[in-house]
């Protein structure tokens, strides 16, 4: 599909994946996170999910915790590596209390940045959130979006009942099919855009990996340059030879002559090979 | 004694090859196993590999759970990450084993360093490891190679003897252990009830909220990260179990 079409769905309604991008709905205070980590752990790896919190007072830190363990799954929806949240609050001091606490809850785990994106249901705006059973609408919204030249488009609809997201994934399909022979050339060209947004992603990540490892290795090599560990190994050696007597360090050179371990001429003659191996 | 309680291993991969090392463990576990594997999603090694999916069926496996996160903390973050996992799947099992693809590129003797920690999870090794553990005293067995004692550590100084550091750590989470025993590397087969016990109470992704970003070393000093390396043991040892090696 040409358009992101994130499905939000409730607890108890268990998310169909293909073609689609489950949004795990999470009420919060008082939806069990658990309960949402195991659905999300039973999703397909191949499957990229994300989560719709519906935040309706106060959460805590235990809460924002919670919820960015599930940024761990390896299918997170993410963006150069930036997970995303969709979000909905009635109240306007809950939503910032509740996004401050979640960007230190991230930070503290690695992640810098999140995207964190406000939905309202029943808004006239890209940050609508349709309704399943609003069918014809939300085909008319597909079609404005295929139409629209801004690249950043994404479409955010509810799930009421199992089988909503087949029904609505085969509309869209067949809308995205008739603008394709409708319009075959600006079909092909926003292909093209979504692939190579794609690569200039991956190539992103690369390069911001490759810096990464350049850096690690830079100090990997200093380590090695410095002294430390010759000097670990000095100390070892003397501790654990240097310090013993004379006499028992030729008892040890006999040892290993009879034990096949050192030749017996250099016992006597520095200019013979010492060692067998 | 036959054991159908799955172990859980948890494994963290900075280096990439998932396709090899899935190979290994259904090469090599010989009861069977959950698998929590987790990934750094930054990793240069993991971003290049090809054949990243897991796409065989493994042997012995009886559910795998993967996750991908931020370089944090290292191994000891990865692994805590899939503490939380395994506390939130509500996995049980009776030991769980802890490793990582080891490769220590500033160590002069790295190689023989992986070789010698990495027995733990060969074939020849775990019956005896389970009858180690028939021991109810036994709370953690690891290579005997890499068990150590802190006191010893002359290149650390007392950095994780008596530094600030790491008496915060011990007050704060509630480990005093009777001796500086440690394993080395942070590879071992734990009792998985002493784990839960202490994660029950002590959020992992908590204690990981507190380690260093990045590829941290401690040559100029003690780290949190290091810390916890032995720390994983003393909250086992401060419980009165012992470490044993093979």
């Amino acid at each position: 599909m040409l358009i992101d079409v994130f499905y939000v769905i409730p607890q108890g309604i268990q998310p169909e994946t293909a073609e689609s991008i489950p949004a795990l709905e999470l009420n919060l205070p008082g939806d069990n996170t658990t309960a949402c980590f195991k659905t999300a752990t039973a999703l397909s790896v191949s499957n990229q999910f994300c989560l719709y919190l519906n935040i309706s007072s106060t959460i805590t830190h235990e809460m924002a915790r919670d919820i960015v363990s599930f940024f761990f799954f390896g299918n997170y929806y993410k963006q150069q590596a930036i997970p995303l949240v969709l979000l909905q609050a009635a109240n306007e001091n809950d939503l910032q209390a509740g996004i401050d606490l979640l960007q230190q809850a991230a930070k503290a785990q690695g992640y810098s940045q999140l995207n964190l994106r406000r939905l309202k249901p029943g808004d006239k705006e890209a940050s609508t959130v349709y309704t399943a059973n609003d069918l014809s609408l939300i085909q008319k919204a597909y079609t404005g979006l295929l139409n629209n030249a801004a690249i950043e488009n994404a479409m955010y609809i509810k799930v009421l009942q199992p089988g909503d997201i087949m029904a609505v994934n085969q509309a869209l399909a067949a809308e995205e099919m008739q603008f394709q022979q409708q319009s075959p050339l600006l079909y092909a060209l926003k292909q093209q855009v979504k692939q190579l947004q794609q690569q200039v992603l991956h190539l992103q990540q690369l390069s911001g990996a490759a810096q990464q490892e350049i850096s690690n290795q830079v100090e990997h090599n200093h380590i090695l340059r410095s002294s430390s560990h010759s000097n670990a190994l000095q100390n070892y050696y003397n501790n654990e030879y240097e310090v013993l007597p004379l006499w028992y360090k030729r008892l040890g050179h006999l040892i290993k002559v009879f034990t096949g371990k050192r030749t017996f001429r250099s016992l006597f003659n520095d200019n013979v090979k010492k060692y067998k191996s | 004694m036959e054991k159908t309680t799955p172990i859980s291993v948890f494994f963290h991969n900075y280096y990439g090859n998932d396709q090899e090392w899935m190979r290994f463990f259904a090469n090599e576990l010989t009861l069977p196993w959950y698998l929590l594997y987790n990934g750094v999603a930054g990793s240069y090694y993991r971003i290049t590999q090809t054949n990243a999916m897991f796409t065989e069926q493994l042997s012995g496996c009886r559910q795998l759970v993967v996750k991908q996160s931020t370089n944090q903390g290292k191994d000891i973050g990865g692994k805590l990450v899939l503490m939380d996992a395994y506390l939130k799947l509500g996995l049980k099992s009776d030991y769980i084993l802890l490793l990582h693809d080891k490769h220590s590129p500033y160590h002069s003797h790295s190689k023989q360093w992986k070789k010698d920690l990495f027995r733990i999870a060969e074939k020849e090794f775990q019956q005896k490891i389970i009858e180690l553990f028939n021991n109810p005293q036994t709370g953690i067995v690891a290579s005997e190679k890499a068990i150590r004692n802190e006191l010893d550590n002359e290149q650390k100084s007392n950095a994780y003897i008596d530094s600030s550091l790491i008496k915060n750590l011990k007050n704060k989470y509630g480990i005093d252990p009777p001796g500086l025993q440690y394993v080395a590397g942070t590879m071992f087969w734990v009792r998985a009830s002493l784990f839960e016990d202490f994660f029950s109470t002590n959020p992992p992704l908590q204690i990981r909220s507190e380690l260093e970003p990045g590829n941290i070393t401690d040559v100029e000093g003690p780290t949190t990260t290091h810390a916890w390396e032995r720390l994983l043991c003393w909250l086992v040892t401060s419980k009165g179990y012992q470490i044993k090696g093979v």
